[in-house]
């Protein structure tokens, strides 16, 4: 066996005759004189886990951003539901149901679940704040998503990591979010945590969310995706069906190394 | 089997029971309440039976009502990660002006319409000086505590500027009603028992502090802007990420906690019929004294307007009982100062415990 050929191994959703939610093709983007995507592609369709994975400077983070909106790509086209998109700002993204969760989270350590799930679209009722309609919809996006919380009304500050996390994703699915990008969901977890929140991701998929996971740890990337993509140097090398592949091939793509 | 599942109930049941208990002991109000009861016990059997007893709980009111206007607005600013030192400030300027005012104007028009120019003037003062400290805070990105400092001379310097040395206090004489009309004292004469338990000779003050705080807790708790003094206080930045206008809030409570300082000031004003420029002494450190007490987070995102209300209401008990108990009144700020050190330090502690909730 030669080397892998990953151009020919690849295996895009559209080419398998299902509708992407997100496609992203040849994306480019570089910070002054640092070419950090060369020709980035990656595709999700609903119901599915893509895996991003690739050393560190692969442009994983970058990707991620161009996608979220933080940053504006130099060149390459996003297409969201069958139609060619710009996403400029953060806002853009959240109006195509597109959501990133970061692992600084960005949650009021000091507030209640229910704030935090609520903060900046809270619900009113003649001006007055519905708490017993938050809390009741709190409940039921906690439920919804399997995880354990002792009680919407802890507050986050209490919470472990797992538990914060959970409380980051279950707001934007909370808020329609369709298409999820988290950034290493799972590096700040110990194994109990980290289990759970593959579950929530796994339960996430099952609602018919397109999610992309940056991760390093391939171990939990096996456990949960459906294919994954691999970056290096700043251009996708390959996307690898899981059932199709081992950590072994993987591993040979994210370094560029031809072992054999 | 069923006995065994009945034991687990009840055993659960209890668990429940013991941390709801727990949990309300973990109040910074429950905790506060207690203090304050067991402080009015040991101050009563200390030598002072009527410590605020029915004869003294009125006057006690009516002594704390001024700094209850200012000490809502500045827990609220506190809560969404601000700072106002300039209060004193702002409130002495406000008497002053109350007293310019009206040695300027008093017999050229009608007494109301003066007292109504008079009361707009000092509280224009009050939002004049909270725009300044809220647009050098957030569009100039100053710091809060400098600026208020700065902001606080300067007030207190035009006060003494405008007054020249002198305390004027040729007012309109209905202008005294504003801090000693006593609003129920018609009812008191209907209903005797409203004059036995003194509410009836209640001065206005004690009412507008009832309104600020009943609104302070609205706002704070039951509205969407309260939500958001909160989230911009625990997390700035992840609040403007979430779509809350941090700089809007923190504006609107400076903008607040410097018109209720001007409302304090006219209300001194009205009490002593004058009008001198260092009328109100050391306000700005009772009020963020007061509300750090009640549970208040220097750090933002934390306290409530109870726990403002009670802190002021133990500041002002200590200073009240010092007098009582004939104590040498020169001992009152080690006494206040004593406590403030014993509140921090107990929320570092309760902290490091993880145990505040």
């Amino acid at each position: 066996m030669g080397a892998p050929q990953a151009e020919a191994r690849e295996a895009p959703a559209e080419s398998r005759g299902e509708k992407p939610l997100l496609v992203a093709r040849n994306i480019e983007k570089a910070y002054g004189t640092v070419q950090a995507l060369g020709s980035a592609q990656i595709d999700v369709r609903a119901g599915e886990i893509v895996a991003l994975v690739g050393d560190n400077g692969a442009g994983k983070s970058t990707l991620i951003k161009v996608l979220s909106g933080a940053h504006k790509p130099d060149a390459g086209e996003i297409i969201v539901r069958g139609q060619s998109v710009t996403i400029d700002n953060p806002n853009d993204a959240f109006d195509l149901g597109i959501a990133t969760v970061y692992q600084d989270l960005a949650l009021l350590a000091t507030r209640d679940v229910v704030a935090n799930l609520y903060v900046g679209r809270e619900l009113t009722r003649n001006g007055i704040l519905d708490r017993r309609k938050m809390t009741a919809e709190a409940n039921q996006v906690v439920r919804q998503l399997k995880t354990n919380l002792p009680s919407v009304h802890t507050r986050v500050r209490h919470l472990s990591g797992g538990q914060r996390q959970a409380v980051a994703i279950a707001r934007v699915v909370h808020f329609g979010a369709e298409i999820l990008l988290l950034d290493e969901p799972t590096a700040a977890l110990g194994v109990k945590e980290a289990h759970e929140m593959l579950t929530l991701i796994e339960h996430l998929k099952e609602q018919d969310k397109g999610i992309i996971v940056v991760s390093h740890n391939l171990a939990h990337v096996f456990r949960i995706c459906d294919r994954i993509t691999v970056l290096r140097h700043g251009r996708t090398v390959g996307t690898l069906i899981k059932e199709e592949t081992d950590s072994t091939e993987v591993v040979r793509m994210i370094t560029g190394a031809d072992l054999l | 089997m069923a006995v065994k599942q009945e034991e687990f109930d009840t055993s659960t049941d209890e668990a429940a029971s013991e941390s709801r208990w727990k949990r309300l002991l973990a109040q910074r109000e429950i905790q506060l309440l207690l203090v304050l009861v067991v402080f009015t016990i040991l101050v009563r059997l200390g030598g002072a039976p009527g410590f605020l007893g029915p004869t003294h709980f009125p006057i006690f009111l009516s002594q704390v009502a001024p700094d209850m206007l200012v000490v809502i607005p500045m827990a609220m600013l506190l809560i969404g990660g601000m700072f106002d030192l300039s209060v004193t400030g702002i409130a002495n300027l406000s008497v002053v002006l109350v007293g310019w005012t009206f040695s300027r104007l008093l017999g050229t028009m009608d007494d109301t319409l003066l007292i109504l120019l008079v009361v707009a003037i000092g509280l224009t003062a009050g939002l004049i000086v909270g725009v300044i400290n809220g647009f050098a805070v957030t569009r100039l990105r100053m710091n809060p505590l400098m600026t208020t400092l700065a902001t606080w001379w300067m007030a207190q310097g035009a006060a003494t500027g405008v007054a020249g040395g002198e305390s004027r206090h040729n007012f309109v004489g209905s202008f005294r009603d504003i801090a000693r009309f006593q609003p129920l004292r018609d009812l008191g004469e209907t209903f005797p028992f409203l004059q036995e338990m003194r509410i009836s000779t209640l001065p206005m003050p004690v009412f507008y502090a009832a309104v600020v705080i009943f609104l302070g807790w609205l706002v704070l708790n039951r509205t969407r802007f309260g939500w958001h003094i909160f989230a911009a206080g625990s997390d700035r930045q992840g609040a403007a990420l979430n779509g809350v206008n941090v700089n809007r809030v923190t504006l609107i409570g400076f903008v607040a906690t410097g018109m209720a300082a001007a409302m304090c000031g006219i209300v001194w004003a009205s009490r002593l019929t004058s009008a001198p420029p260092n009328t109100l002494g050391g306000l700005e450190l009772r009020v963020i004294a007061a509300a750090v007490i009640g549970g208040a987070a220097l750090t933002g995102g934390e306290g409530s307007v109870l726990g403002a209300v009670l802190g002021l209401f133990f500041m002002h008990m200590i200073r009240s009982a010092t007098i009582q108990l004939g104590l040498p009144v020169y001992w009152e700020f080690f006494v206040l100062g004593a406590v403030l050190f014993t509140a921090v330090a107990f929320d570092a502690w309760s902290k490091r415990q993880g145990a505040t909730d």
